[in-house]
């Protein structure tokens, strides 16, 4: 009997002692990290409210105290803010300024969870628009757990000095040695010594963008013990946060713009066809030829190929250059024109054989003129302006000029004649259906258009850049989030008033610190629509300007 | 029978050696305070041979022979321990084999002798630092003596007589508060 109660002894403490694991414990009870929104107060404190509610003034060795006081049956007393309730609601919303906002939280750890050969890490989550972030860790290590790690990584360094293992080895040896490696990339990681209670605030500034109208945080955790048990954290309760922005006061009406629209077009186009010296014939291997004669015929197929204008005419106008006699130039560029006109009505088809008309110019002094007047390397561009404008034959124009101007007339001859010998195309278009010569028609304004939609996708910068023409509430709109506030300023004073003008004006003048004036007009938006009343309770510049 | 003592001592300092120059392992080296307290200079060394298991060798000294009191030992054990959760750390198991030669007794009776035994033993280390450790542990092992007991107070004309025992005992294994240091 004894026996069997000895033994019987024996195997509980044995199994006390062994069948307990570091997270046991935990996982029986099922211990968790929990989630809570800030207080009024808290939030104050957090933006640094810096008009304290007791103001200690110490010179030397006394201290003296100021306090707000207040009159109670005759008499000064001491009057605090005290807050007396923590509940706060689950849902909060926040304003969003600059394409940022900031989420902000408590994280609360109870005193069971920690220990000291454990180590406690908790991640929050911000779940977006179908999109889940975890944002960075809280880690809180036991000292043991510290001591166990130190000791671990002391082991993979002095293994690594004393046996210099190859890189794959050394990362098998890593995960050998080191059981629990070091936390990195995180936003908290501490060591305690005794068990408490911790809280920390946590504030993470996310970026917004057109799927931001919700966001969720939730929390996961767990705690690992040195004996490499494993307790997860089950669920902890979720912060639901609502992100108002200055986007519901866009105008979505769509603006439109005024076209002309002209029944009568024209086309030009000019291209360099070469011509073998004194010859009239096309030949498409000469240079560039082949390239330009395709570039012409593209054209023409194109435009007369289009349903949205008729083809009226064709006109065709071959020049020379002007070197040589002029009636002999006047003959080559003739018959080069009509060589022109054959080759493209074979070409493409005897169907613009009526609609090509034919012209030429024997020298193209008009070309000339203007190339030599544009042209700095000339020396004397003014004499040879003027002798060409003076003299009115044209041989006798080339000679004199050759004559008294050799070097420049060398430079013209070699670099600018080329650019004479042009074949150049008139298309006269008419539109099909159209009975004015003019029509005024009023069309949506996609530019506009793109520049809301760019707003509404949060994208500031791109759609100021696109609206900043405009002028109405929309760039004011756009100002704002980019926090631009003298111009919206400015702008708004500008624009005829209604509630939302005053509205915006209320916040540009808080932001720049204008309380009383912001007052008035916030008032004044009040007045003209009592929603905005409602609508101030959103955003934390108007909050400001009535504290 | 002093000779044979010191082989058997030299073939465990060999072994230990040997061990020493064994690829890739950890050490320790050990020392008894609480022995130390009570007179037993106890030092011993660990060498892991897996990340759970370590092998361990103790060397037990005791010189104390008095007429009043004599409580001389000297012990060898040879054994394994394993740990729970990684060599040197947290809690561990330990097995052991035990050789002792004694030479204990009071004021009357002298008992002379050599025990063999296994023991199992229980232990639990703190990380001081990272290379030194406090473990405490305790053992229970079961011994199989032989020894003569003879009364020292018998007189120069009266007869002695010369007891020889063998017997299997329980007694404690290991006890004890050591601290080591870990190469």
């Amino acid at each position: 009997m004894r026996r069997i109660l000895t033994a019987s002894i024996i195997v509980l403490s044995l199994y006390a002692l062994f069948g307990c694991s570091v997270t046991g414990g935990l996982t029986r009870r099922q211990t968790s990290a929990r989630l809570a929104q800030l207080t009024r107060t808290q939030r104050q404190f957090q933006q640094a409210d810096t008009r304290p509610q007791i103001v200690t003034l110490r010179r030397d060795s006394t201290v003296i105290y100021f306090a707000p006081t207040d009159t109670l049956d005759g008499e000064r007393v001491m009057s605090l803010n005290i807050e007396q309730v923590t509940v706060v609601a689950a849902v909060r919303t926040l304003p969003e300024r600059m394409g940022k906002v900031t989420i902000d939280f408590i994280v609360d750890l109870p005193k069971e969870l920690l220990g000291r050969s454990r180590s406690v890490v908790v991640t929050p989550f911000l779940h977006k628009f179908g999109e889940v972030v975890p944002l960075e860790d809280l880690t809180i290590r036991g000292a043991m757990f510290d001591k166990l790690q130190q000791r671990d990584y002391w082991q993979y360094d002095t293994y690594l000095w004393r046996y210099a293992p190859d890189s794959t080895r050394a990362e098998q040896l890593f995960n050998r040695f080191v059981k629990f490696p070091r936390p990195a990339d995180v936003r908290l990681d501490s060591l305690v010594e005794h068990r408490s209670h911790i809280t920390y605030y946590y504030s993470q500034e996310v970026p917004t963008d057109e799927t931001s109208k919700k966001m969720l945080i939730t929390l996961q955790g767990k705690v690992t013990g040195i004996d490499a048990s494993l307790y997860t954290m089950p669920s902890s309760d979720t912060l639901t946060y609502m992100i108002s922005s200055m986007l519901s006061f866009v105008d979505t009406l769509p603006r439109y713009q005024i076209r002309i629209i002209d029944k009568y077009v024209t086309v030009k186009d000019r291209n360099y066809i070469q011509f073998r010296t004194n010859d009239a014939r096309v030949v498409d291997t000469l240079g560039g030829n082949g390239r330009q004669l395709d570039k012409i015929t593209d054209l023409m197929a194109q435009l007369v190929g289009q349903e949205e204008f008729y083809v009226d005419t064709i006109t065709l106008t071959a020049s020379s250059s002007p070197e040589g006699y002029y009636a002999r130039n006047n003959v080559l560029a003739r018959e080069r024109a009509h060589a022109l006109k054959h080759y493209f009505t074979r070409r493409y088809g005897r169907s613009i054989d009526t609609m090509l008309t034919v012209k030429w110019i024997a020298e193209d002094w008009v070309a000339l003129t203007a190339r030599v007047k544009d042209d700095q390397k000339i020396r004397h561009r003014d004499e040879i302006l003027a002798l060409i404008r003076a003299e009115k034959n044209p041989d006798k124009r080339e000679d004199e000029i050759r004559r008294l101007f050799p070097v420049d007339y060398a430079y013209i001859r070699e670099r600018i004649y080329p650019y004479l010998r042009a074949v150049t195309f008139r298309y006269d278009l008419r539109r099909v259906g159209m009975v004015k010569d003019t029509i005024h028609t009023t069309e949506l304004d996609t530019t506009y258009a793109r520049g809301v939609k760019l707003l509404q996708d949060r994208k500031y910068a791109k759609a100021l850049y696109v609206l900043n023409d405009y002028n109405d509430r929309n760039t004011v709109v756009a100002h704002l989030s980019l926090g631009h506030d003298a111009q919206a300023l400015e702008m708004l004073q500008t624009m005829p008033q209604d509630a939302v003008t005053a509205y915006l004006q209320a916040i540009a003048c808080s932001r720049m610190g204008r309380k009383e004036e912001g007052r008035a007009h916030f008032l004044e938006a009040c007045r003209r629509d009592p929603r905005m009343e409602y609508r101030g309770n959103l955003d934390p510049e108007i909050t400001e300007l009535l504290k | 029978m002093r000779l044979q003592i010191i082989k058997k001592l030299l073939v465990l300092c060999l072994l230990l050696c040997g061990c020493h120059t064994a690829s890739a392992q950890f050490y320790t080296v050990r020392a008894n305070g609480l022995a130390a307290l009570t007179g037993t200079i106890e030092i011993g060394g660990d060498v892991a041979l897996t990340d759970n298991w370590s092998l361990d060798a103790t060397l037990f000294c005791n010189p104390f022979n008095t007429p009043s009191l004599a409580a001389n030992f000297y012990a060898v054990q040879v054994g394994v321990k394993h740990w729970f959760y990684e060599n040197y750390v947290g809690h561990f198991l330990g097995q052991q084999l035990i050789y002792v030669n004694y030479h204990l007794g009071n004021l009357r009776n002298r008992y002379d002798g050599n025990a063999y035994g296994i023991g199992l033993s229980y232990g639990y280390s703190w990380i001081l630092s990272t290379r030194w450790s406090v473990a405490v542990e305790a053992g229970i092992g079961l011994y199989y003596t032989r020894d003569a007991r003879r009364d020292t107070t018998v007189g120069d004309w009266d007869d002695e007589y010369i007891y020889h025992n063998r017997r299997l005992t329980l007694a404690p294994s290991r006890l004890g508060v050591t601290f080591s240091y870990l190469f």
